[in-house]
């Protein structure tokens, strides 16, 4: 059962076994699987319920923003420097997701597993991914799928003797309308929408939306137990006067990487590490354009049928830096983004908005590792901190080269950086410019689409939040369950590793449920 | 972190104290303390919402040098209601982005006397205005730039999402049909202009 929060008319007082704060690509795992096992659970999501059959995902981006994105679309650090990209609706971000399904690689893993972090090896996961994928229907996509530009960036790759690879798809029926950002319209692409929420439900979870959780409680002892929260109007998004009481045996904090460290400073949970918001990761992206002779029409079909992971780790030499650290894949937007992207303004901006269909464009996600923080202002509203630096700015460098020759090996006559002031480069010759082109301060805005590491996982108390067992050190009966417990970023897209980690959780939940140690 | 980084806000505002310092008491005097019907002649009908008269009234303007001079195959910012779509947006947002953006404007409006024009933007004419902007972009003062970034996405954006601009991109449209939503931003979202402020902008404009 789904009830929307928007149209309540009266408060509920509710008693579960758990209780799961968020319905992205952790919340519904968790979700999924406790219900599966017969447990009683309530789903909280903050943002709206919005779905293909009701019309509601209508391809346009600015309706879309306001519907299914966090902010509304338009919330950027407090310097201006990454684009925060994350989701407020049932689903999470993967209703605005690529469906791009990449295992977390064995190589992450060991590295995970080498601080301290145990439980979540490959093997260990694997029987996870294996059914996920299943579930998702992960597969490659057919060549029919490849757009102008996915073709284009293999031939580039191969001249540039890069290996590519098919980018893994969770979808099923896809029908090319290249509109996966704004939410599919056809239920096709594999979000929490349309998977592990309907499957949750079918179980027996329920799900309240547009409720906005304002605290954790705990008991007098410290322990969790349970949430209060309040009800909000969808479209002002503001408290609509009801109220909701949840007493659960179980927390589980799934909100999502820019928002549960949110939810647990607002709630003043015990943060004895003091690494609660800290450890702020994000996978800043970034991209070039290319003026083609030819059409490339960016916005049709899927957004990454392929890609390299050549680069996907960072090489060293002698303690220094030489390249890589970010995966490379052709990029996709909608026209008003690229209109948006693309830099200038007046009739300079309108000349290159004119050809839009001629414009192509490449993307890297960077592998960050030197973090920022999530904290909360005097208000209690949350800012997000974060500047490009040190090794990762030398990754972005590198991948702007990268990005640069595969463009103009594939026939751009020009490249076109989106930054400020609005640089050109029309030859290879000049690749050197990225050595020392203003790429902060405001000169370049990075979209950070995999919000990381603020209730970092680890087994010491004073140095991380959560256990092995995803229950936070020092709130007994709270887990979580979101990118927010990465000690460090998968290195590839996220979500299949969300859910593996949740499968995780799940399992740890339920063996505390079934040992009945809360009654 | 914090220690390293400059808050956008916190730096807005101290830029827009600096500003309002350096233009003097007469300039603030007509920000803060009336003159609206010297901007009612931007509004074209149009009834802010989020930001003041004023603050709407150099919105306009911004948003048509950021836009450019519509040829006749475009719609004009005024026709495709972009700075009140935006306003509604602030509305919406509330909080810091409308914050950011009111003191954006302030920057703007009285930044120009920085530059030695003795003018506020909204009296510049379109060359001038254009160049103040493009001294913005190209400035290496950070809030500067941030203050021409911040108000270029929301117009380009705001602009290029009416799908009466989409023939200019060469993009045919989405395959769904439009479904209203109550919390959006678009020109069905909008308040009807107003006829009493439209003909006030008409009076203003004859007696210019």
């Amino acid at each position: 059962m789904i009830i929307e929060g928007n149209n309540v008319n009266r408060s509920y007082d509710e008693e579960v076994d758990v209780v799961i704060i968020g319905s992205g690509c952790g919340g519904a795992t968790v979700a999924k699987q406790l219900a599966a096992q017969g447990h009683s659970v309530l789903i909280l999501e903050q943002g709206g319920y919005f779905t293909a059959q009701r019309g509601d995902l209508d391809q346009r981006s600015d309706n879309m923003l306001a519907r299914i994105d966090g902010g509304r679309g338009l919330h950027t650090s407090v310097n201006s420097e990454i684009a925060l990209m994350y989701g407020n609706c049932v689903g999470g971000a993967s209703v605005h997701y690529w469906a791009d399904s990449w295992r977390m690689p064995k190589d992450r893993c060991d590295a995970i597993a080498a601080t301290g972090v145990t439980g979540h090896s490959y093997e260990e996961l694997l029987p996870y991914f294996e059914q996920i994928e299943k579930d998702l229907n992960v597969h490659f996509a057919a060549p029919e799928y490849y757009n102008t530009m996915n073709l284009l960036f293999n031939k580039g790759a191969e001249s540039l003797g890069w290996h590519t690879e098919p980018t893994p798809q969770a979808r099923r029926g896809c029908v090319k309308s290249g509109h996966c950002y704004q939410g599919c319209s056809y239920d096709a692409k594999q979000s929490q929408l349309v998977t592990h929420i309907p499957a949750a439900i079918d179980a027996g979870a329920r799900l309240m939306s547009d409720c906005h959780v304002e605290t954790i409680t705990r008991n007098s002892k410290g322990v969790a137990t349970g949430v209060e929260a309040v009800f909000v109007d969808r479209a002002s998004s503001r408290p609509n006067g009801h109220r909701l009481k949840v007493k659960a045996q179980i927390v589980v904090l799934a909100a999502g990487g820019y928002s549960s460290s949110v939810v647990w400073l607002r709630s003043k949970l015990p943060n004895g590490s003091g690494m609660v918001g800290k450890n702020f990761l994000c996978n800043p992206n970034t991209f070039l354009y290319g003026l083609y002779n030819q059409e490339i029409k960016l916005w049709e079909n899927i957004p990454a049928a392929t890609g390299t992971s050549a680069f996907r780790l960072a090489t060293y030499k002698d303690g220094k830096y030489v390249e890589g650290g970010y995966l490379l894949h052709p990029n996709q937007l909608q026209p008003e983004f690229l209109a948006v992207t693309l830099p200038g303004f007046g009739e300079d901006h309108r000349k290159l908005v004119s050809q839009l269909p001629h414009i192509g464009s490449v993307v890297s996600w960077i592998d960050d590792e030197l973090p920022g923080e999530i904290s909360l202002d005097k208000n209690g509203d949350p800012e997000y901190h974060y500047q490009l630096r040190g090794v990762d700015e030398l990754k972005a460098r590198d991948s702007l080269k990268k990005q640069a020759q595969l463009l103009f090996a594939t026939g751009a006559k020009e490249v076109i950086v989106p930054d400020t002031a609005g640089t050109r480069l029309q030859s290879l010759k000049e690749i050197d410019l990225f050595d020392t082109l203003p790429i902060n301060d405001g000169n370049y805005l990075f979209g950070a689409p995999h919000p990381a590491g603020t209730l970092r996982m680890g087994n010491d108390p004073a140095t991380s939040v959560v256990a092995s067992n995803h229950e936070a050190h020092e709130v007994t009966n709270l887990f979580v369950t979101d990118p927010s417990v990465f000690p460090m970023q998968p290195s590839v897209d996220p979500s299949i590793s969300i859910m593996a980690w949740s499968y995780v959780a799940a399992k740890e939940i339920n063996t505390r449920l079934q040992e009945g140690l809360f009654k | 972190m914090s220690n390293f980084m400059l808050s956008r806000r916190g730096f807005l505002k101290t830029a827009s104290g600096a500003a309002l310092l350096l233009v003097g008491y007469q300039a603030a005097k007509i920000w803060l303390d009336g003159d609206d019907e010297n901007y009612l002649p931007f509004l074209e009908g149009e009834v802010p919402q989020a930001l003041s008269i004023k603050e709407f009234a150099v919105l306009s303007s911004v948003v048509q040098c950021i836009v450019g001079v519509a040829s006749f195959a475009t719609v004009s910012t005024a026709e495709a209601r972009t700075a009140a779509r935006i306003d509604l947006e602030l509305l919406h947002q509330g909080g810091k982005l409308l914050q950011d953006i009111k003191d954006s404007l302030l920057v703007v409006e009285f930044g120009t006397y920085l530059e030695g024009h003795g003018k506020r933007f909204t009296q510049l004419s379109t060359e001038q205005q254009h160049r103040f902007l493009l001294n913005l972009k190209e400035s290496s003062i950070t809030l500067q730039r941030q203050v021409y970034s911040g108000l270029r996405f929301l117009t380009v954006f705001f602009y290029y999402s009416d799908e009466r601009t989409w023939p200019t991109l060469g993009y045919q449209s989405p395959w769904q049909p439009i479904k209203f939503y109550e919390g959006g931003n678009r020109i069905e979202n909008l308040p009807p202009l107003s006829t009493a402020l439209k003909e006030s902008s008409l009076i203003k404009e004859d007696s210019k």
